[in-house]
């Protein structure tokens, strides 16, 4: 019980409730979703993938310096965070203003530990692309049988 | 209720069905002395994706974005979707000078008005 982590169990439980559910409410407004703007929803929006080797983290970050984000790792608790700068234009009259600019800040916990040397960041065209290889310690390994034949 | 009901409608419109995987990106508009200024997040859109048209004074943005999937979802809170939007434009802009960019997913737009709609000082002569 020593591994126990309370925010792990959570972060588990939420998803597989999600499971459960289909992803039902998610899949309607996914597509909505698409859209980083003022608002107190979650920002940035990311997805998270995995295969058997890897997690892939993108979120979409339209505008940003790559040198104002910051990426931390903890655990396996990874945290974004940066700030998106406010356009202020001299003598102006706004007409919509639906962007939404300021600091921002989000945890993501992992479902499991990933090795911490191996992780490669890429931001291109507004995507913020994170490569998260899984350590070695928590990929699944075959073990093979000695049968006692001769 | 009878069987017919249950039978799903076809979907005519097959160019309506792509247009749903489109979303509208979010737009700031300000007017200056000078001119109009959009500014559009389109996150994921490279240059050669995006179409910009002007066609009898109304905009169009139309992009299509390039985020590729790879492995098994855990969770997800976008969809790799195009982008589309169109606006009415005023009728004072020299749409030949319109200037677009696009830099880290965010398009910026500069729409010069016209010569003729720019403030004009005239200057007055004294004559003795």
């Amino acid at each position: 019980m020593i591994n126990w982590n309370l925010f792990r169990e959570m972060e588990t439980l939420r998803r597989e409730m999600d499971a459960i559910f289909g992803n039902l409410a998610q899949e309607q407004d996914e597509r909505m979703a698409f859209l980083p703007g003022i608002g107190t929803r979650r920002y940035p929006r990311i997805n998270l993938r995995e295969d058997a080797d890897n997690f892939y983290l993108a979120a979409l970050l339209p505008g940003i310096e790559a040198k104002s984000l910051d990426i931390n790792l903890t655990g396996s608790t990874l945290t974004l965070s940066g700030e998106r700068l406010g356009e202020d234009p001299q003598e102006a009259r706004w007409q919509r203003q639906e962007r939404g600019h300021g600091k921002f800040m989000r945890a993501i916990e992992l479902p499991l530990d990933v090795d911490t040397d191996k992780i490669a960041a890429e931001y291109a065209d507004g995507v913020l692309r994170i490569l998260l290889p899984k350590a070695d310690t928590v990929k699944p390994k075959r073990i093979s049988i000695k049968t006692g034949k001769k | 209720m009878n069987d017919k009901n249950l039978i799903p409608s076809e979907n005519k419109d097959a160019k309506l069905a792509v247009r749903q995987n489109y979303v509208a990106p979010a737009v700031d508009i300000y007017e200056q002395a000078s001119g109009l200024t959009l500014v559009a997040d389109m996150p994921g859109v490279v240059n050669e994706r995006l179409k910009i048209d002007i066609d009898q004074g109304v905009l169009t943005l139309e992009g299509a974005s390039e985020i590729s999937l790879d492995g098994d979802r855990l969770f997800s809170e976008f969809a790799p979707a195009g982008y589309y939007r169109q606006f009415r434009l005023p009728e004072h802009l020299d749409l030949n000078k319109v200037d677009a960019q696009l830099h880290d997913g965010v398009l910026t737009l500069r729409l010069p008005k016209a010569e003729t709609a720019l403030p004009k000082r005239i200057e007055v002569k004294t004559v003795h």
